[in-house]
């Protein structure tokens, strides 16, 4: 089991992203194992979401690339994008179907057999507590409830990585602690791979494994939060927020 | 192709049930009903005057003298406000996706560029064929119900000809609002500019500056020389302007404009025999061979735009 576990499901090796003269992300590096949430923290253009749009093929890297369960971005997109799960800050249903229609298009998109994926769809729609809105167009939904249609979305191809940016934005305390326990029930219970990106820093220290600090596109720190304690040699009772603004005023001196 | 055929059958019901362009949609079809009832009231009293006249005129053949009954409601409002309804569907077709988010979720599952561009031309060439088809059919039956035109082969085969190369110029709208779209990121300003686009193919938006141009002059005290009658149809000034002959024909709502018209033209009247008055009269084959370099205008502009469109959503990040 514990080989299961160590199994490393997205590898990025010196990903960059560079527009004209300005560098987005610059040569990151890092990897995350089957059924761990890893989280990718930084201020707004810190490049978090250049990264995801590279992981996922939505812009191609300047320089380097990176692995999804063992197919390159660059030269497996098709069989790479197979593997992946992306929910977007803006979860992106469209709102006049919905949410049966939603996951619908996408399994078809993702060339699920139509006997799979009506199974696979009743039970991400109990999964996510929609069952019940199944048949209701998605523009009444609330934002948590579109967030969570979301989430359905980005399992309905069964990956093995996936990606969540900004997963709580927006939502209302009780809507985020759900989301949250979704998530850490994919990684434990499924094995998914997991990175989120936020700047929500108490969320992602209540769910991450393990965490990358980001500064103008650079990593400029990678650890458990316990492990970037040790590195700072502060108390076992700092929190990552203050974590984040000790590396930050590193960094910046 | 599964991809394709999946975002095709997305993109077509997505359209259809938008309400953007039901409202555009039923605003074509009613300007076009409007005009086509107006001109029929008009060719029905020509009709009456004619036949009570001098001259000897088939009974009830006198719509074959009115080409405009034909180009100016039929043919002339598709080119315009088909082409703004195909301006209207390419925005949504990648702005709105683009807005609402779903483009990057699209994006990110594993199909080509390539995939999602085919899927949604195809789906928006469908939209636009019914919509070309749905008002023709419905102008043509009016037009043909009141006026009791005879439904010949040589008749029908003019009005498929008709619809189809309408529906390419619609398609061909719809790639340059792609192309439009990709480059720019606020609505407002794809839309104004896809509207100066479709205007600025017409010739009668040159006119109607020219016009105004003109008229502030004169308004200032300087005359100038106003251009001759311009109206296009019947009496055919249009096609003489210089400006026209040099620049105008290579537009592509023009070409369509004058191929309809050619179509639709259906002979001379009254030319003098020394046996009396006589009609000559133009098949539907002599009319399509004497347009064929407008056919071409036509594929030449729509072929280009939808290869431009291509390589820009395909190459371009969006």
């Amino acid at each position: 089991m514990d080989n299961v576990r160590d199994e490393v499901l997205l590898q990025a090796f010196d990903l960059t992203k560079r527009f004209g003269d300005f560098t987005a992300v610059d040569h990151v590096s890092f990897e995350v194992r089957r059924g761990e949430v890893f989280g990718l923290l930084g201020h707004n253009g810190a490049g978090k979401t250049t990264t995801i749009n590279m992981l996922v093929g939505l812009i191609r890297p300047t320089e380097g690339t990176a692995m999804v369960s063992g197919f390159d971005i660059l030269e497996d997109p098709l069989e790479a994008r197979r593997k992946i799960g992306l929910l977007p800050d803006n979860p992106g249903n469209y709102l006049h179907l919905t949410a049966r229609q939603n996951l619908e298009f996408f399994a078809e998109l993702a060339d699920v057999p139509r006997g799979v994926a009506e199974e696979r769809i009743t039970g991400l729609l109990k999964l996510v507590g929609l069952t019940e809105w199944r048949d209701v167009r998605v523009e009444t939904y609330s934002r948590g409830m579109k967030q969570r249609l979301g989430l359905a979305q980005s399992l309905v191809r069964d990956p093995d990585v996936l990606f969540f940016d900004e997963p709580t934005l927006g939502i209302d305390p009780e809507g985020t602690r759900e989301i949250r326990g979704l998530i850490r029930r994919l990684a434990e219970e499924q094995g998914k791979a997991i990175l989120i990106c936020s700047h929500l820093l108490h969320e992602v220290s209540r769910v991450c494994d393990r965490v990358a600090i980001m500064r103008w596109g650079r990593i400029v720190a990678m650890g458990t939060i316990q492990e970037l304690r040790e590195r700072l040699g502060v108390s076992d009772q700092t929190d990552l927020e203050d974590i984040f603004i000790q590396i930050h005023g590193e960094e910046a001196a | 192709m599964p991809g394709v055929l999946t975002i095709a059958k997305k993109e077509f019901m997505d359209h259809v049930s938008d309400h953007t362009f039901l409202l555009c949609f039923a605003t074509l079809l009613i300007v076009m009903v409007g005009g086509a009832l107006f001109m029929i009231q008009l060719v029905q009293y020509q009709n009456f005057i004619t036949v009570s006249g001098p001259h000897e005129v088939e009974e009830d053949a006198i719509w074959k003298f009115y080409d405009y009954l034909f180009t100016e409601i039929v043919t002339g409002h598709l080119s315009s406000l088909g082409g703004l309804l195909a301006v209207a569907i390419s925005i949504n077709a990648i702005q709105k996706e683009r807005v609402d988010g779903s483009l990057r979720v699209l994006m990110s599952y594993p199909i080509y560029r390539d995939d999602l561009f085919m899927g949604k031309l195809i789906g928006g060439a469908l939209v636009l064929s019914l919509v070309a088809i749905a008002s023709m059919t419905i102008s043509f039956s009016l037009l043909i119900f009141y006026l009791s035109i005879q439904l010949t082969l040589d008749f029908l085969l003019r009005i498929i000809v008709t619809t189809f190369i309408g529906t390419m110029l619609l398609v061909f709208f719809l790639c340059i609002g792609m192309i439009v779209s990709s480059f720019l990121n606020d609505t407002s300003s794809i839309l104004l500019i896809l509207i100066l686009i479709v205007a600025a193919l017409r010739y009668e938006t040159y006119n109607v500056l020219l016009v105004t141009g003109i008229n502030l002059f004169s308004y200032f005290g300087v005359r100038l020389p106003k251009p001759g009658f311009y109206h296009r149809g019947w009496f055919r000034q249009v096609w003489n302007d210089p400006f026209y002959r040099n620049v105008c024909k290579f537009s592509p709502t023009e070409s369509y404009l004058k191929l309809s018209e050619s179509l639709f033209h259906f002979g001379w009247e009254y030319e003098w025999t020394p046996f009396g008055t006589d009609f000559t009269l133009f098949s539907f084959q002599d009319q399509l061979l004497k347009s064929l370099d407008l056919v071409a205008v036509l594929i030449v502009f729509t072929l280009a735009a939808v290869t431009a469109s291509y390589i820009v959503s395909t190459r371009r990040e969006l």
